[in-house]
């Protein structure tokens, strides 16, 4: 492989959207002096600039300073969607490695629920979750990780299908080894790059339904400032104030455009067959 | 392929039957008891009772579920509690509002991506098919409702040349009778309205249409140059057909099958973006009246726009599969039709 395949602009441009978010999260309070949910009405709607007090990204209708609320926001989706990604990640590998690996009626029922998860058009399920549950980041967790699971288990489903009839796997079953040695020592390794450039792709749709549902009120509780509820309270007043939605939306934008470079860049590197098809 | 198609319309009976089943345990598993998530927060002790009745909730599990079936297969879950009307006429009301728009952002996505995709595959790593990739990226990296909130700060607020909400301007009157604004119009003949019609929907649909454009041209590029690798492709080169006519009677028909499949797959992202789309818009179609059930926890009316929802998405998967049928012979000789 060459270089200029490994660095190219995807993974370039990706890791640098990402690492200017991250420093954003990590950073963004120590920049700015302001407090996320201190409100300062004598400085409302201020414009961004250097000479207004500090607010150098501006204020919103109650006279937040938008950097602080844009730094707190993204740490509440980069900690939500790797949440969500976790768990829908480990549990759609085991259940799909478990299902390919027995086989028989118990594979056709786990697949029958897979199918049925798989019917519900994206968000609704999670929609109609948060409806009856109430809102609470483990419900929307929940609710975002009920469906992220199924590609996951697809994989180590088919994976677990070609190994189990491989000679190594028949010496370690007579050697007495259990369920879970086997998938953990011999279908897991073999999933493990697949399962990382779906993560990538599913953490980018995971921060952007995240955003979506705090956009709708129906995510995070309002007391959290998130880029969507940064959105969603400051909708009525963007006219005049541009800035109060610029900001949180070329948030959710750059993070979730470096996941997708990101993921894509990954895809091309550890596959590539599909990088001949689509490059 | 009468059979075939049978078949696979016979297979949506237990899918439906096991959506409905989760639907009915996560409604079961809600916290609190459920004839108090089924009624309004000030409803009276003999109303909670008709609840637990139509509900079935003083009998066994399994007999609940099969009242909600019953219910369902009758569509008749109720009043919705914020609207006091029957949740499926008013379902049914909203629904045409949500298709107008949706179907339009499709046929405008894909009638844009398409050709695009087409161009940018037989222009293959010239600056047209950079930029393909570029914006397909960014389409699905952009939060659909951001992307409305910047439209209508541009064409409206600023430009003043479009409408930031609604489909119909206040105190225009439309005789409706299919609920299709457009065809509506045109039965009465009022084509005067077609206009101010088209430009309520210019600014929803766009935005709609913005994130499936990138992707589909990019799934439509994608298929060009897999059929152009085929070895008929080059078959034909050697025959010495000219390029035009390899194109035409060759890649296209050829491509029409992953084509087709993306239309399908976007029609995940065509409901659920439209959900956000209405909300921006004021829309007044079936994501908008879910969006204020789930606001008010009016559950009877959530449950009836999530199974409607579930059900359109199921029986349009349907039809793509059996547009399959129609547009490639060798799926139908696959399944022995």
């Amino acid at each position: 492989m060459r270089k200029s395949d490994f660095l190219n602009t995807k993974f370039i441009v990706g890791i640098t959207c990402l690492a200017v978010i991250l420093i954003l999260a990590v950073f963004g309070n120590l920049i700015s002096a302001h407090d996320p949910s201190e409100q300062d009405l004598m400085s409302s709607l201020q414009p961004p600039g250097f000479s207004n007090g500090g607010y150098y990204l501006g204020t919103d209708h109650l006279g937040r300073d938008i950097l602080s609320r844009m730094a707190s926001g993204a740490r509440v989706s980069i900690v939500i969607a790797t949440a969500i990604v976790l768990i829908s990640g480990v549990f759609g590998v085991i259940y799909g490695a478990m299902s390919g690996y027995w086989g028989g009626v118990r594979d056709i029922v786990l697949q029958k629920i897979v199918e049925t998860f798989w019917a519900f058009p994206p968000i609704l399920l999670a929609l109609a979750i948060l409806a009856f549950f109430g809102q609470s980041l483990a419900n929307i967790i929940l609710a975002l990780a009920i469906q992220r699971w199924i590609p996951y288990c697809r994989i180590a489903r088919a994976q677990a299908l070609v190994l189990r009839n491989r000679e190594f796997v028949a010496a370690s079953q007579i050697m007495g080894a259990s369920t879970g040695w086997v998938v953990t020592r011999h279908i897991l390794p073999n999933l493990l790059s697949a399962a990382i450039v779906i993560a990538t792709f599913s953490m980018a749709g995971a921060i952007l339904a995240e955003a979506s549902l705090s956009f709708l009120g129906l995510g995070v509780p309002p007391e959290i400032p998130t880029w969507g509820g940064m959105l969603a309270e400051g909708r009525s007043y963007v006219v005049g104030a541009w800035w109060i939605a610029v900001f949180p939306g070329l948030g959710i934008f750059f993070t979730v455009l470096g996941l997708n470079l990101l993921g894509d860049w990954l895809r091309d590197l550890l596959d590539p067959r599909a990088a001949l098809n689509l490059r | 392929m009468v059979r075939a198609i049978a078949w696979r319309v016979a297979g949506v009976v237990p899918v439906l039957f096991l959506v409905t089943l989760v639907l009915f345990l996560l409604l079961r598993l809600a916290p609190g008891d459920a004839a108090d998530l089924l009624v309004p927060d000030d409803a009276t002790e003999a109303e909670i009772q008709r609840i637990r009745e139509r509900w079935g909730l003083d009998r066994p599990w399994i007999e609940q579920y099969a009242s909600f079936l019953l219910n369902l297969m009758k569509l008749d879950l109720g009043r919705s509690y914020r609207y006091g009307e029957d949740v499926f006429a008013l379902i049914a009301s909203r629904v045409p509002a949500t298709i107008e728009l949706a179907s339009l952002a499709l046929l405008v996505a894909a009638v844009i991506a398409i050709p695009l995709g087409i161009l940018a595959a037989l222009r293959k790593g010239k600056a047209l098919d950079g930029a393909v990739s570029v914006f397909a990226i960014a389409g699905v990296s952009t939060p659909t409702f951001w992307l409305g909130i910047l439209l209508v700060l541009l064409f409206s607020a600023e430009l003043q040349l479009l409408p930031s909400g609604g489909r119909l301007p206040y105190g225009v009157q439309l005789p409706e009778r299919t609920g299709l604004h457009l065809v509506d119009a045109v039965l009465a003949g009022r084509f005067d309205l077609i206009g101010l019609i088209l430009s309520q929907l210019v600014l929803p649909v766009l935005t709609l249409a913005f994130s499936m454009v990138g992707i589909i041209s990019r799934i439509t590029r994608g298929a060009i140059i897999d059929v152009a690798q085929e070895e008929f492709i080059t078959t034909s080169v050697a025959k010495g057909l000219t390029r035009g006519s390899i194109i035409r009677h060759h890649l296209l028909p050829n491509a029409t099958v992953p084509i087709t499949t993306i239309l399908g797959l976007e029609l995940g992202v065509l409901i659920s973006g439209s959900i956000i789309v209405e909300v921006v818009f004021s829309w007044p179609g079936l994501g908008t009246l879910l969006y204020q059930a789930i606001s008010v926890r009016d559950i009877p009316l959530v449950t009836g726009i999530v199974v409607t929802y579930t059900t359109l998405f199921i029986l349009i998967n349907v039809v793509i599969d059996i547009i399959y049928f129609a547009i490639d012979p060798r799926i139908r000789a696959s399944q022995g039709a």
